[in-house]
């Protein structure tokens, strides 16, 4: 018997579910557990199923070999409360590739309700709870490397917004690599206590008494009508925040089950919303694939800005996110249409081509798989969601920031004089920028 | 003529994630019927059958029989210190960290009980006690502890830990 | 405020209406004339060639210079068209079939069996110039054509003649052709007649006061056998492009709206408050202000007034001043204001009556879909052979596709043999062959190509856009597909 691996695992048992002669197929699930093994799951009590079904599902299951987590067909009866189990919200319907058959003829795809029990990236399938509490819009900022000027960005567009009078709430989630601070306060404005130490304290109930003393105002608002507030990740001359990084992802015991990261990151969102009562929100998100950058982009963002540079390892990283929500259908047509693709650092010799190029790419890599299928003779309503490849407003439709060598080491507290930014080339730079974060903001629900 | 078939391997009678269960289905019976005395002593089996079968998960080997075994390996004398009752067994498990081999896991999943040390007033003996010495009030808190044991046992199961 | 958006919705349409007809007649009054930035250019005298596609407006320029009524507007109004004061404009050829003017197709075919092309156009240029003595008898063309082929030098002397008269008048003489896609019945017969009809209009430059302006068809300045005469390069660098800009069409629907009968005066009076500036329609018809002529965010903001800010309930599908121009363009990125225009007369009626805003999203969807047919309907009379190759291919691709899997189909259903069969029949349908026809499939792909319908991308596969995806029966391939 062929080796099986992981990815070998998922298409089998999907396969066998497709026997035509395997009874109630609308009863029949999948678990698959933190190791990548699985198990067919029952959503009824297991004398409800016709015992040749059982058999065969047993025997699928065994022919998973080291990818079965145990002989065990679950069932209703597998669990003291299997109506939380089967009705969790961690379900999805999952597209599952059937490969090719040997004469390299396409097996087509399955569809199974999966759950996909995991350790980490669970919240890149989580939407946010309550999507109907109003909030100021929440803009989140991510790229898959670091070093792309994403909080260069993040600086200007804060700054230019308090410049058009509102008031800027800053969130840094990039823990492991705190930016805000020193980037937008001196070291020594910062405030006493950071992100970090809330989810400490917080998980020990201090939560409440941390807020007032983690968020400080940056210098730069002071020339504005605006305002802008930053709620770094440390507060300032933390002594030990190694020791309380470490600790900080812990899954809290809560009142009705463990808090996850993702739940109790919304949550102090929303205390500071509370608190500093902002116009716009705007949130330096944790690089690469990563929990945390799943919980800021699918459970809370608003419109979150994902940059990108016009290599094939962008392209690569990012099919590898989109496809993962293009598995699951419900959790794509959810994710897409808060997304904005941003070309960092496009150089200005040569420009026309290579933003074609990047356009054209990044108008591909929806299209195959975000978007939706427009049937035959059929154009994009109300319902279907597939943008026109010139469609200025589009999610895959880049903005433009430009490389500008100026703002490599940028300090925005610098005067022009002595080295700053003009207000000329900020708007140079990330002027498209600006305007379609201004227009997000105004297109909510017009 | 075929051989005689193999007697089939002797399946170990203890399986500690299915009797938790059972407990807690007869337990909930008792409590509406108001049977409160002796739904309370299953509450507490149901918590000691749980932890039981987490430590298992977690590492530790069970016996020929499926369960915590009588001792040690590394001291044949002593008493194996998860070989007890509530409301030992959970002290025993917060003061040695060394008792469970994956105790990261072990952590984690008790953390999803954060009501584990309800039954600080529950005993075993309670069986043999007159209704009136029980301290019945508590029964409201080991029946929570005992929701969060099975809840726990059932994110284990889904996790393919159990 | 209702009945000034009742007012305006039907200011759209009559706004849209007006554009049906190519010639402009009595009824399409003088004021709707907007004259885009690229189409001044194209005015000027010293544009010989002027290429526009299907719509862009050549035989509408065509028949408005020759109307005096409309041309003294624009001489007045877009003085940047540069449209001398004295200037004399006759028809060369076009659609209105009037022998007086030109010889018709029927002489025409009869004429080229005896006669060399670029005599027969020096005819039709002699004859407008008025060339004097025996000429002048002449009263048909075959015989003024044997006058021309007899007396070549005579020709020369005679053109300077007429180029003193005018010059001593102090007048100019434009002559115009259109459609020349008319010239004959097949692309056979059109080639030396184009040919020798560029040709003839460089010569006439020599002049210092009679100029030709030749309205033609992209697809017919890329075809070689017209294009192969020496100096065609002179006509083409100085070639001006009927292009309309996405500010184009909306400044010309703003024209027209500003002049519409009905719902005119509340759209100006939206259109001035924006721009800051005076209501006032003191002169006989209204200009479109130049603020909002040229400024696209100006543009939009008006438009957002008609149309609402939203392609739906926010504005993450879209906005519709420029959804609406994305969704008609072609795939060299162009939009014919014929499109752009069917698509609004079709949104206004499709919005309900209702409705608080003179066009509502969903009518715009609806309105350009129907363009979307109206388009593909127009493309199909001019070259029947599209719907011959793209018939059998509706209902089976999605695009993005491969340029092998139209191959495929094309060959199962030999597509190219029967339409080589059908080229072969006399016929009036059957008039133009794709042109690269010889050199099989992926000349049917270039020709398809240079007729806006289809890209070509990265040598392997085929993008179409939306204006004619739908109309021709394709899908658009994406990531999620439909629930079963």
């Amino acid at each position: 018997m062929a080796t099986i691996y992981f990815n070998d695992a998922l298409r089998l048992a999907a396969t066998s579910l497709l026997d035509a002669g395997l009874p109630h197929k609308s009863k029949v699930r999948l678990i698959r557990d933190v190791y990548g093994r699985l198990r067919f799951a029952l959503d009824c009590p297991l004398a409800d199923y016709p015992l040749a079904g059982l058999t065969q599902l047993q025997q699928a299951q065994a022919a998973l070999g080291p990818y079965a987590t145990s002989a065990e067909v679950l069932s209703h009866d597998s669990f003291s409360d299997p109506k939380a189990v089967f009705g969790s919200t961690d379900w999805h319907r999952t597209l599952v590739a059937l490969g090719a058959d040997e004469d390299g003829a396409p097996l087509g795809i399955a569809e199974v309700q999966l759950l996909d029990r995991q350790i980490t990236g669970q919240d890149w399938l989580r939407p946010p709870l309550e999507c109907g509490a109003a909030h100021p819009h929440r803009f989140v900022f991510f790229g898959l490397k670091g070093g792309v000027g994403r909080s260069t960005a993040l600086c200007m567009t804060a700054w230019e917004l308090a410049k058009r009078g509102l008031r800027v709430l800053l969130i840094d989630f990039d823990l492991e690599s705190p930016g805000l601070l020193g980037l937008l306060l001196p070291t020594h404005k910062g405030a006493e206590f950071g992100v970090v130490d809330w989810l400490l304290e917080d998980a020990v109930g201090q939560g409440e008494a941390i807020l007032p003393r983690m968020v400080a105002a940056s210098p730069l608002s002071e020339t504005t009508v605006g305002a802008i507030r930053v709620a770094a990740a440390m507060g300032r001359g933390d002594p030990d925040y190694l020791a309380k990084l470490s600790r900080a992802y812990a899954d809290v015991p809560g009142v009705g089950g463990p808090l996850r990261m993702g739940t109790r990151m919304r949550t102090m969102v929303e205390r500071l919303e509370a608190q500093e009562k902002p116009d716009v929100v705007l949130i330096d998100s944790r690089a690469g694939l990563h929990d945390l950058a799943a919980v800021s982009i699918t459970g809370l963002a608003d419109t979150a800005l994902l940059f990108a540079t016009g290599g094939a390892q962008s392209w690569i990283g990012y099919r590898q996110l989109f496809s993962y929500w293009q598995h699951r259908p419900d959790v794509a047509q959810h994710v897409r249409e808060r997304l904005l693709i941003v070309r960092a650092l496009t150089p200005k010799s040569d420009r026309e081509a290579i933003v074609r190029t990047f356009q054209r790419n990044a108008y591909e890599l929806f299209s195959e798989t975000l978007y939706d299928e427009l049937p035959v003779g059929q154009a994009a309503a109300d319902v279907l969601f597939h943008p026109g490849e010139k469609d200025e407003s589009a999610p895959h439709f880049p903005i433009l920031v430009d490389w500008d060598a100026r703002f490599q080491e940028f300090d925005p507290m610098l005067r022009p004089e002595g080295g700053g930014a003009t207000q000329a080339q900020i708007d140079g730079a990330f002027g498209q920028l600006i305007e379609r974060l201004l227009s997000r903001l105004e297109g909510d629900d017009a | 003529m075929s051989a005689a078939p193999l007697a089939p391997a002797p399946v170990p009678p203890i399986a500690y994630e299915p009797a938790a269960r059972r407990h807690m289905t007869d337990a909930e019976v008792l409590f509406a019927a108001k049977r409160l005395a002796n739904a309370g002593q299953l509450y507490g089996f149901v918590a000691e059958c749980g932890v039981k079968a987490l430590v298992i998960a977690c590492g530790v080997k069970p016996d020929a029989q499926g369960g915590i075994p009588r001792s040690r390996p590394e001291s044949h004398k002593d008493k194996h210190p998860l070989r007890v009752h509530l409301p030992t067994l959970m002290s025993n498990i917060s003061a040695d960290s060394q008792l469970i081999p994956d105790g990261i896991q072990a952590t984690r999943y008790l953390a999803l009980v954060p009501s584990r040390n309800n039954f600080h007033d529950w005993l075993i003996d309670h069986r043999y006690w007159r209704e009136d010495s029980l301290p019945i009030t508590s029964i409201h808190q080991w029946r929570a502890a005992a929701r969060e044991i099975n809840a726990m046992l059932d994110q284990a199961k889904q996790d393919g830990v159990l | 405020m209702s009945s000034e958006t009742k007012l305006i919705r039907q200011g759209i349409q009559e706004a849209a209406s007006a554009l049906d007809q190519t010639q402009v007649s009595a009824r399409q009054p003088p004021s709707f004339t907007y004259v885009p930035p690229a189409h001044a250019r194209a005015l000027d005298p010293e544009a010989t060639l002027i290429e526009g596609m299907r719509g862009a407006g050549k035989s509408f320029w065509w028949s408005l210079l020759a109307s005096n009524e409309h041309r003294e507007f624009v001489q007045k109004n877009f003085t940047e068209a540069r449209l001398p004061a004295r200037i004399v404009v006759r028809q060369g050829f076009g659609t209105a079939f009037s022998n007086q003017n030109y010889p018709d197709p029927e002489t025409l075919a009869q004429l080229v069996q005896a006669f060399k092309p670029r005599i027969i156009w020096r005819a039709v240029i002699a004859t407008h110039a008025r060339f004097e003595g025996s000429f002048a008898q002449l009263t048909d063309w075959p015989q003024r054509v044997q006058w021309i082929a007899s007396n070549p030098e005579q020709f020369s002397v005679a053109l300077a003649a007429a180029d003193a008269r005018f010059e001593q008048t102090g007048s100019t003489l434009l002559l115009l052709f259109d459609a020349l896609d008319r010239l004959a019945d097949d692309w056979q017969h059109i080639r030396p007649l184009a040919k020798g009809l560029l040709q003839v209009a460089l010569e006439v430059r020599s002049t210092k006061r009679m100029r030709c302006k030749v309205y033609v068809r992209p697809d017919m300045l890329r075809d070689e056998e017209i294009a192969s005469f020496p100096d065609f390069s002179k006509l083409e660098a100085g070639k001006a492009i009927l292009t309309w800009r996405r500010a184009d069409l909306y400044a010309l629907l703003f024209q027209r709206l500003g002049n519409a009968s009905q719902g005119g005066a509340p759209f100006r009076t939206l259109a001035h408050a924006l721009a800051g500036i005076p209501n006032d329609l003191a002169s006989s018809a209204w200009k479109v202000p130049q603020q909002l002529r040229t400024d696209e965010a100006m543009q939009e903001k008006l438009f957002e007034m008609l149309a609402g800010k939203a392609m739906g309930a926010n504005t993450k599908r879209g906005k519709p001043y420029t959804w609406l121009v994305n969704h008609l363009q072609d795939s060299m990125d162009q939009v014919s204001p014929r499109s752009f225009f069917a698509a609004l007369r079709a949104a206004a009626v499709e919005t309900p009556a209702d409705d608080l805003l003179p066009l509502n999203y969903r009518g715009i969807q609806v309105g350009v879909q129907q363009a979307s047919q109206i388009r593909v309907k127009e493309i199909i009379e001019d070259y029947p052979w599209v719907k011959w190759v793209m018939e059998p291919l509706r209902g089976n691709l999605t695009v993005p596709c491969g340029i092998l899997d139209i191959e495929k189909i094309w060959k199962d259903e030999q597509t190219v043999s029967q339409l080589e069969g059908r080229l072969s029949k006399q016929g009036d349908a059957v008039k133009l062959p794709p042109q690269n026809l010889d050199f099989g499939t992926s000349g049917i792909l270039a020709d398809l190509e240079s007729l806006g319908i289809l890209e070509r991308i990265d040598g392997k596969r085929i993008q179409m856009p939306d204006v004619y995806r739908v109309a021709f029966g394709f899908g658009r391939r994406g990531g999620v597909k439909p629930l079963k």
